[in-house]
């Protein structure tokens, strides 16, 4: 259980900080001088994002780990 | 990045009307309110869900879930931001972000224009003033932009400077790029 959430966590972070960083090279790459409106949006989306990274970080420290049952607990309880 | 010639002036930016966007908004919105009020309000009708060992690991699926719509959110943004149309006093710069590595940037230069057309497509186009421009060039064939907010001040924009000699055209450098 752990080890699957925490290879889910990990990709869903690296796809994400991939996305962020070539959307915002975009932004910043494409953007004229006087166009303002990026200028606020990026960091209020790495505010926010950080944010979520966060608080998706303290649920998953916050899982009991230690009260899953094993897999083999898991059979053992399941069979007949 | 586009490059403006040195006596070249950005007179008007154009970006899609946000009438067009509501649907998209629309669906953001669902997409963002429905799986924390289901998180919320889903234990009542599944009491699994409020689990001991079931609900950290529903709420931390939460948070990573609106990491990634935010990403999405901002994808999205990006794209109609960076989706616009720049009219200079020498040529119109057509901008098309049609995904996120998808540019596409046509321009022409403005004496080339030969009729600018204004379609209001319906009623709501109407009331909220939107439409669809086309323009008819010499050497180009038709350029349709859609939805253009502000549709009668950028025809007589291209008009206008479709119509004056390159010479008599006044260089203002502090206006070289109009906020967008």
């Amino acid at each position: 259980m752990f080890a699957a959430l925490l290879v889910l966590f990990l990709a869903v972070v690296a796809a994400d900080a991939l996305l962020s960083a070539a959307v915002i090279y975009h932004l910043r790459q494409y953007t004229l001088p006087g166009w303002t409106a990026a200028k606020l949006v990026i960091p209020l989306y790495l505010i926010l994002a950080s944010l979520l990274l966060i608080v998706a970080l303290a649920y998953f420290l916050r899982v009991p780990w230690a009260d899953y049952p094993t897999p083999r607990e898991f059979l053992s309880t399941a069979a007949p | 990045m586009i490059q403006l010639a040195p006596n070249e002036t950005v007179r008007f930016v154009i970006r899609r009307h946000w009438f067009v966007y509501l649907g998209p908004v629309f669906v953001f919105l669902i997409l963002f309110a429905v799986p924390p009020l289901i998180v919320r309000s889903g234990p009542r009708y599944l009491p699994l869900l409020s689990h001991p060992l079931v609900s950290p690991v529903v709420k931390f699926l939460l948070a990573l879930y609106l990491l990634g719509f935010l990403a999405y959110v901002l994808l999205h943004w990006t794209k109609y931001y960076l989706d616009t149309w720049i009219i200079t006093d020498q040529r119109l710069i057509d901008i098309e972000q049609h995904g996120l590595f998808h540019r596409e940037i046509s321009e022409f230069p403005l004496e080339r224009v030969q009729n600018v057309t204004i379609e209001i497509p319906g009623f709501i186009a109407t009331v909220l003033k939107f439409g669809n421009l086309k323009i008819q060039t010499a050497s180009h064939g038709e350029f349709t932009i859609t939805e253009v907010p502000n549709c009668y001040h950028a025809k007589e924009l291209i008009l206008k400077y479709s119509r004056v000699p390159r010479q008599t055209i006044p260089h203002e450098p502090e206006k070289k790029i109009m906020a967008g």
